[in-house]
């Protein structure tokens, strides 16, 4: 019996079918929302960057030596967005540059799908590089703040 | 065109084009490595000021450049096939679209119906094989496969198999 275009159509999909591939790794939304913000410097910002800086690459390391070999590299994210779905254990990779603390609130709830309470007020503000899922991001916020922010979701 | 605006188009176009560079190129790892590179490197330049009056048809040319360099990179010599394919035809994006449709009816389907499925259509395993394989009836195969295909024709567009339905009306004479 002669194959139908469907019948070749759908064996080419079945031939090289493969589950996971061609998913949104990037987000192109996110990355721009924080590059035009203005920026003040402050002396909480100048004293925590080194400490930040040491402490997330030293977390990001551990957590790599940590994570089992995946065929597909872990998301490469810059400031994700989109809060549709619940990302919290996916591994993405946030960035922020002397941030306030809101707006880093804001960047991991869309970036992890995620909703956080007990988010302090006042002058914090951050810049960090970091790689991993959210609940892990959210402890070593509070390790370096010494806030207490819980994911809600 | 916004970063979200795009983001969005990214999110809507990533699978379509990945078909169309997987028809060109035959590799999944690979067509996926060129699309992706694609929309980072256009979202480059949209950044630097550049407008595509339609960015859909931006991206099936640029990945269609990008896979062609991928197979020329990878080839001793040009083919005449590559030498050819001078557009993106209209077809070209319907059969990207299709197969992107397909694609994801498969990704939807129940995990022991894609299994069957991929037994069957990919490794081209007999009913019967397939039922030894996972200890199951051949009924069971036969079921699944019924159910699967029908997931995949109406994501291709195609109706299902299914009873006509007659009804006969008895017209007075008028």
């Amino acid at each position: 019996m002669a194959k139908t275009e469907f019948d070749e159509d759908s064996g080419f999909i079945a031939r090289h079918f493969k589950d996971g591939v061609y998913r949104p790794v990037y987000s192109f939304y996110f990355s721009d929302s924080f590059r035009n913000r203005r920026r003040r410097v402050s002396r909480w910002v100048a004293a925590s960057v080194a400490a930040i800086a040491l402490t997330a690459t030293a977390v990001v390391v551990s957590y790599q030596l940590r994570t089992d070999n995946n065929a597909n590299e872990p998301a490469v994210v810059s400031l994700p967005g989109g809060a549709e779905v619940d990302r919290s254990n996916e591994i993405i990779r946030l960035e922020f540059k002397d941030a306030p603390l809101s707006e880093v609130v804001d960047g991991v709830e869309d970036a992890y799908g995620v909703t956080l309470a007990n988010v302090p007020e006042g002058d914090l503000r951050l810049t960090l590089s970091y790689e991993g899922n959210a609940k892990d991001f959210i402890e070593t916020v509070n390790e370096l703040l010494g806030t207490d922010i819980r994911i809600e979701k | 065109m916004t970063a979200k605006e795009f983001d969005k188009e990214y999110r809507r176009l990533l699978l379509p084009l990945g078909m169309y560079a997987l028809r060109i190129i035959g590799s999944v790892g690979d067509s996926e490595d060129v699309v992706q590179t694609v929309f980072l490197k256009t979202w480059d330049r949209i950044r630097a000021g550049f407008e595509p009056d339609n960015l859909k048809a931006y991206l099936y040319m640029a990945v269609r450049n990008a896979s062609l360099r991928h197979l020329s990179a990878k080839a001793d010599e040009l083919t005449d096939d590559i030498e050819d394919a001078a557009e993106v035809t209209e077809e070209d994006v319907d059969t990207s679209e299709r197969d992107a449709r397909l694609w994801k009816a498969v990704e939807e389907l129940p995990e022991r119906c894609r299994m069957i499925f991929l037994l069957c259509k990919r490794d081209g395993l007999s009913y019967k094989d397939v039922a030894s394989e996972l200890s199951i009836s051949e009924k069971t195969v036969e079921n699944q496969m019924t159910k699967a295909m029908k997931s995949l024709r109406k994501a291709y567009g195609i109706a299902s198999d299914s009873n006509v339905q007659i009804n006969i009306f008895f017209l007075p004479f008028l």
